[in-house]
């Protein structure tokens, strides 16, 4: 009975979809990680164009994020 | 006779006066071209410091609105080094071969198999790929960008920023250091003009590498001149 409920979990895509949405998880994670490390390295040296540095860190995360949020809802 | 005698003696005068004359005059040159020089590279100075460092800057003299941690209250920065750019040109050529695969995918997308999936798995495919390769160029990027090695009028300080997971800081008194060297071979390293340089001290850390940086040759005499206790190098 419950079987037929259960049938989504064999189908490839699904499957598919899981793998997907834990590779860009895990991406995220990662680009997490980056904006740590970069935040801690400006506390080491201070330069004029760092703050530049660290928004691409923050576009690339937000970027991913977004993509996280996209997969979850389309796919 | 006296009068050949007296004639022969004026010449070999003249040519001594003469002699003299001219090694005046060509060290008074050289002194007026030093000079000049002297006032180019002051200009220069004056100039650089005003100037802030740039993304893509790997020598700066004096560089503006730069500290670091621990910096002392007299201490200025006279030199901000990284490595050359030009050893940046490896992964911005995967960078542009990965970013025209799927064009060149799309171009000849009949000679490979494409799996049977729905078109919106695709484009999310498509994106995370394009996410993946922003990330591969900021990686790079900030690998070069926060490895640092500045000279200040006390001290020589050496930041490694290696695959994002692991920084340190090395620091080492001008006093402390026995010997300076650099290499420069290859001919990337001659037509570019960078080079390695290699510092031994006494400290804890025995030594300091600043590798692939510009202008070696400048920057040893700039750190030569800084051990000898010369203030205004450039």
């Amino acid at each position: 009975m419950y079987a037929e409920y259960l049938q989504f979990l064999i189908n490839p895509l699904f499957i598919f979809k899981i793998l997907i949405l834990i590779m860009i998880f895990v991406f995220i994670i990662f680009m997490l990680i980056v904006l740590n490390q970069v935040r801690s390295i400006l506390r080491t040296i201070n330069q004029p164009k760092t703050p530049l540095v660290v928004m691409v860190a923050i576009i690339l995360l937000l970027g991913a994020a977004s993509l996280f949020l996209t997969s979850l809802v389309i796919l | 006779m006296e009068d050949i005698f007296v004639a022969v003696k004026k010449e070999k005068g003249e040519k001594k006066e003469e002699e003299k004359h001219i090694p005046e005059t060509s060290e008074r040159n050289k002194k007026e071209e030093l000079e000049q020089e002297d006032k180019l590279l002051d200009k220069q100075i004056l100039r650089s410091k005003d100037v802030e460092v740039g993304l893509f800057s790997s020598f700066h003299l004096y560089p503006a609105n730069v500290s670091f941690k621990e910096q002392e209250e007299d201490e200025e920065i006279i030199l901000l080094l990284r490595k050359h750019f030009i050893t940046n040109v490896y992964w911005i050529l995967v960078a542009f071969v990965i970013t025209a695969l799927p064009i060149i995918f799309f171009i000849f997308r009949d000679n490979f198999p494409i799996p049977p999936v729905p078109a919106k798995f695709n484009v999310i495919a498509f994106l995370f790929y394009f996410n993946i390769i922003g990330a591969y160029v900021y990686i790079n990027f900030i690998s070069w960008y926060f490895n640092i090695s500045l000279v200040t009028q006390k001290r020589l300080i050496d930041i490694h920023f290696i695959d994002v997971i692991y920084h340190d800081m090395a620091v080492t008194r001008l006093n402390l250091i026995e010997d300076v060297s650099f290499t420069q071979s290859g001919f990337f390293r001659s037509f570019f003009n960078y080079g390695d340089i290699y510092v031994q001290t006494a400290g804890e850390k025995m030594h300091f590498d600043f590798l692939a940086v510009s202008e070696p040759d400048r920057v040893l005499n700039i750190i030569e001149n800084l051990m000898g206790g010369d203030k205004n190098v450039r």
